[in-house]
């Protein structure tokens, strides 16, 4: 097979697949989103709770802050420009003046609508669950005719005759800590503070999310400055992460793949002689990257980026292959240098792509996006070389690394494994700390000016719980067993549970109401035919059976009616309720699996932990396939030289590490497993070269500063977890390369060939 | 036979006649006490061409820039016979917003200010309403009390009509939505003594002023507002 034809086949697979990609819709398909690193089957309750509060309605909210306002009527006119500028835009659902919130009118007629059903359970069990009708609508006229003596009674005339329990400014009361409604002001001397919660349409992590909303509140902003003279509008929310966080991951993965290409291409023009194997070297490398994102692709429906960013080690690891082939020059024919070098690079690089699928075993949707993305794109590297493999190349086409000899003896080299063997006791003083953190860009500036917009708004003391269970049923009844003090915030108070709803509908069935009401609201001065709502409202809802399953469509409608914040203190989906329960004390609950401490950071880490412990015994079992293999194809003697060879650089980094006191995560224990499958082929060849006498191969060598410069190049990210994986992997490959150079001491020089196969 | 009430009424004609007349008296000053005939193209207002006699009338009765009164408030609905009476002292105070210091019994005060009704009772610290809606009292009792036609125009057809004996009357109907008040002021020439509220046919609102002082010492004012400079 001549070289052109394998070129043309690669180029027009690069078309092909680079054409694919470019029908996708890569913006909605890559993501940047951390808790797309976290499964979204995640086994651990709390977690996938948490996950759901991030994607939700949570993400949708946005706080923004009005500052230079120096009078109550300019905070007026801002809420005007807001109230025009935002709430006339399909990109915002709704807006929540804090400092003087207001409910919607057709809230307020929701509730009155059923206020019945919703919330006369609640006054019937506040009155001791009473029997009697003539006390009950005695209690009501009573009640009544004092609260239109309040001057402030007014509000409400239009929703008495509905509500004449005066159940909605009840239940109104009962909310007033999670909508804010209570808002107070010691008057004097108080700054008008102007500040807005705002719900977007759209998902803070779509395109119309970002960039069109920060277009709509510079407009807003703009147009603040106009009506009221300096004033100036801050705002916060997920989506300036999501936007910042997106930007600098993919500068970070421009910067990193620039920089490896460049390394590695410089580094060949200068090893290589013939510029021609360096096109070629670059055609493997292109299609195995654009191979790999392909599958990568075509097997999960969202690729987190970071998994592309590790990702770029591809470029140093593919080009290894092609060297193997390019370098392997003395051989005589294709033929023979196929092979010479297709058994050691069958089993090098199928370790390799082993050791990597192993990762798809793994929870973490990323761990397992990598394991396919750089399986994927090895697999097309060893195929692409192969091909090479079968094709004539040019004698010597390397200059200089060939010169790289350990000398006639490999003494000092042991000696100095030896002098380094200490470090590995630093593997008992390793500390792991998992921090879920350390998978997202910093992103400082974003980071202060959230936590100034949020410093407005007020610190929220004490502890958030989600209390959460199959249905909403059983939330409620959990939340009645809670004992919640009267300080915590939540919705129990305000939403009736099963038990008392069925109690409280199977008395009111019993009761001859409307008569006693009528003639209780004639003798109070009232006109009883005006109050035909309510009577409508109470025997429709006494009328009807009462069911489970119409306990949850109450509830679910009667969460759906909440406005403002205090939409976001329940939700979850057909299988997980929740309801957030914020309290200044910690709860002391026996049930904890249903009540989870919204620690978001300390669960996330949890889980990060597992995922570590996960992740290791995928190693154990990818080393232990990979050493089977290993010793079902070179024997005992040279199997588990070839397995250990390449494990003790791997230890010894992470002992050096360890004894530093440097804390290790998932990615330094990541990094390691890499290195192994990594520099598995180097051992291979080093014992090739070393039965032969030979010395090591310039492909090894060029391999593995091509690989540690790659890998050099990660540890500089800006990304904790993919500087762990560089710090890992980089000084162990120039170890193994080292202790591969070691073995070849006492080679003969290059001419002697002797092409005995070797014993393996 | 024991006779009822009713039929006692029956037969002391006198005494029937006369309880109609109070029953026609009570419907009627409900149901009519807007006038119909005010609402004619002649009585129309634009706020951007007011003769010089509306220009003057409202120059002198404007809050300038404050006013205070004493005020009489009556409420009426259809589901409570009769009425119930609030009393207290008005304070109009440029852009603060309206106060109203409720005296008697409850001693409480509600201010319709900027974007927001704020409540205090006697002892106590200001609490924002949150169920004014957007069409409340908030809304448009700013503009009412001064006067301002010009910002009343946005949301209201304004027609209006002065008499020979000095008296002069307004009647606001909402222009667009429906929700807003239909609004009937009068006064004389020296101040608006009347004001009429009919939130919708089941309930209306009357204040009456009296003792009105245009020019008021504000110093003290700062307990009857919530937010001050």
């Amino acid at each position: 097979m001549k070289r052109l034809p394998v070129a043309w086949l690669l180029l027009a697979i690069c078309l092909a697949g680079t054409t694919w990609l470019g029908t996708r819709d890569l913006t909605q398909r890559l993501s940047t989103q951390v808790t797309d690193l976290l499964p979204a089957n995640e086994r651990d309750p709390g977690v996938r709770l948490v996950r759901s509060l991030a994607t939700t309605e949570h993400a949708r909210t946005l706080l923004l802050v009005v500052d230079g306002l120096t009078s109550p009527s300019e905070r007026s006119q801002a809420h005007a420009i807001l109230d025009a500028t935002l709430g006339s835009s399909p990109l915002i659902a709704e807006i929540w003046a804090v400092d003087a919130p207001q409910l919607p009118e057709a809230t307020v007629e929701t509730w009155t609508d059923q206020a019945v059903a919703w919330f006369w359970p609640q006054w019937w069990e506040a009155r001791g669950r009473p029997t009697d009708a003539d006390i009950i609508a005695t209690q009501v006229v009573d009640a009544l005719s004092a609260f239109l003596e309040q001057p402030e009674s007014a509000f409400w005339e239009d929703h008495i005759t509905a509500d004449p329990f005066l159940l909605v400014p009840r239940s109104m009361e009962q909310l007033g800590d999670a909508l804010n409604l209570a808002t107070t002001t010691d008057a004097p001397g108080a700054e008008p503070t102007a500040r807005w919660w705002v719900r977007l349409a759209v998902s803070p992590f779509s395109k119309e999310g970002q960039e069109p909303v920060f277009r709509l509140l510079q407009e807003a902003e703009a147009a603040l400055a106009k009506g009221v003279p300096g004033a100036t509008l801050r705002d916060a929310g997920i989506n300036r992460f999501a936007a910042a966080s997106e930007a600098a991951i993919r500068a970070e993965i421009t910067r990193l793949n620039l920089l490896v290409a460049l390394s590695v291409g410089i580094l060949c023009l200068l090893c290589l002689r013939r510029r021609s194997i360096l096109l070629s070297l670059v055609l493997i490398v292109a299609t195995t990257l654009i191979c790999g994102a392909v599958v990568t692709l075509l097997l999960f429906p969202r690729v987190h980026v970071l998994t592309l960013v590790i990702g770029s080690i591809l470029i140093g690891v593919a080009v290894d292959y092609g060297l193997h082939v390019f370098l392997e020059a003395d051989s005589r024919s294709p033929g023979e240098r196929l092979r010479k070098v297709a058994r050691p690079l069958l089993v090098g690089s199928l370790s390799t792509i082993g050791g990597f699928l192993i990762l798809t075993m793994t929870d973490l949707p990323m761990l397992r996006q990598m394991g396919v993305f750089i399986a994927a794109g090895l697999a097309t590297a060893l195929a692409a070389s192969l091909l090479y493999a079968a094709t004539p190349v040019s004698k010597k086409p390397v200059r200089g690394l060939e010169r790289i000899r350990p000398g006639s003896s490999a003494r000092p080299f042991f000696l100095l494994f030896i002098m380094l063997t200490p470090l590995l006791a630093g593997l008992f003083q390793i500390e792991w700390a998992d921090d879920i953190r350390e998978l997202d860009f910093p992103l400082p500036d974003v980071h202060a000016n959230d936590a100034a917009v949020r410093e407005a708004f007020g610190t929220e003391e004490g502890t958030a719980y989600l209390l959460w269970g199959n249905s909403w049923a059983s939330v409620a009844t959990t939340a009645e067993q809670l004992d919640l003090p009267e300080t915590a915030t939540s919705l129990v108070p305000w939403i009736s549970g099963p038990e008392l709803v069925q109690t409280a509908h199977a008395a009111a069935t019993q009761l001859p109401l409307e008569k006693a009401l009528r003639d209780a609201l004639e003798e109070g001065g009232f006109s009883a035919d005006a109050f035909a709502p309510f009577f409508d409202q109470w025997n429709q809802w006494t009328g009807s059976a009462w069911s489970a399953a119409r306990y949850e469509m109450a509830v679910s409608a009667q969460l759906a009616s909440l406005p403002g914040p205090a939409a976001l203190m329940a939700g979850g989906d057909a299988q997980n309720r929740w309801w957030l329960i914020r309290s200044p004390h910690p709860l002391q609950a026996s049930f904890t699996e249903h009540l989870i401490p919204l620690a978001q950071l300390d669960s996330l880490n949890a889980v990060f932990t597992r995922y570590r412990q996960e992740a290791m015994k995928a190693a154990g079992i990818g080393l232990g396939i990979l050493a089977l293999g290993l010793l079902a194809g070179f024997g005992l003697r040279i199997g588990v030289a070839v397995l250990l060879l390449p494990v003790f650089p791997a230890l010894l980094v992470l002992g050096t590490l360890g004894w530093l006191g440097h804390s290790l995560n998932l990615f330094h224990l990541l990094g390691a497993f890499l290195s192994v499958c990594l520099t598995v082929d180097y051992i291979v060849f080093a014992l090739q070269a070393r039965r032969w006498r030979h010395p090591l191969p310039a492909s090894i060598t060029l391999s593995a500063l091509t690989t540690s410069i790659s890998f050099g190049w990660l540890a500089t990210s800006a990304i904790p977890a993919v500087a762990a994986l560089g710090l890992t992997v980089a000084p162990a490959v120039l170890l193994a390369w080292f202790l591969a150079l070691s073995l070849t001491a006492n080679a003969q020089p290059l001419g002697i060939a002797d092409t005995r196969e070797i014993g393996f | 036979m024991a006779k009822t009430a009713g039929m006692r009424l029956f037969i002391r004609p006198r005494l029937a006649a006369g309880f109609f007349v109070f029953v026609i008296g009570m419907v009627l000053s409900v149901r009519a006490a807007i006038p119909g005939d005010l609402a004619t193209p002649e009585n129309l207002l634009d706020p951007k061409k007011l003769s010089p006699e509306w220009q003057e009338l409202l120059g002198n009765l404007q809050p300038k820039p404050a006013l205070e009164a004493t005020f009489r408030e009556q409420r009426e609905n259809d589901f409570r016979r009769g009425h119930r009476v609030f009393g207290g002292v008005l304070r109009v105070w440029g852009d603060r917003g309206v106060s109203l210091r409720y005296e008697g019994a409850i001693d409480v005060t509600l201010v319709a200010a900027p974007g927001a009704v704020w409540r205090r009772p006697a002892e106590g610290t200001w609490t924002s309403y949150a169920i004014d809606p957007d069409t409340g009292m908030a809304a448009w009792s700013r503009a009412l009390w001064n006067l301002d036609l010009a910002a009343l125009a946005e949301s209201f057809t304004i027609h209006g009509r002065q008499s020979t004996d000095k008296h002069w009357e307004l009647l606001l109907t909402p222009a667009g939505d429906h929700r807003l008040p239909r609004v009937h002021l009068q006064g004389d020439r020296r101040a608006l003594t009347s004001l009429e509220v009919e939130h919708n046919p089941r309930r209306r609102t009357l204040y009456s002023l009296e003792d009105v002082n245009r020019s008021p010492d504000t110093g003290d004012w700062v307990q009857y507002f919530p937010e001050p400079e």
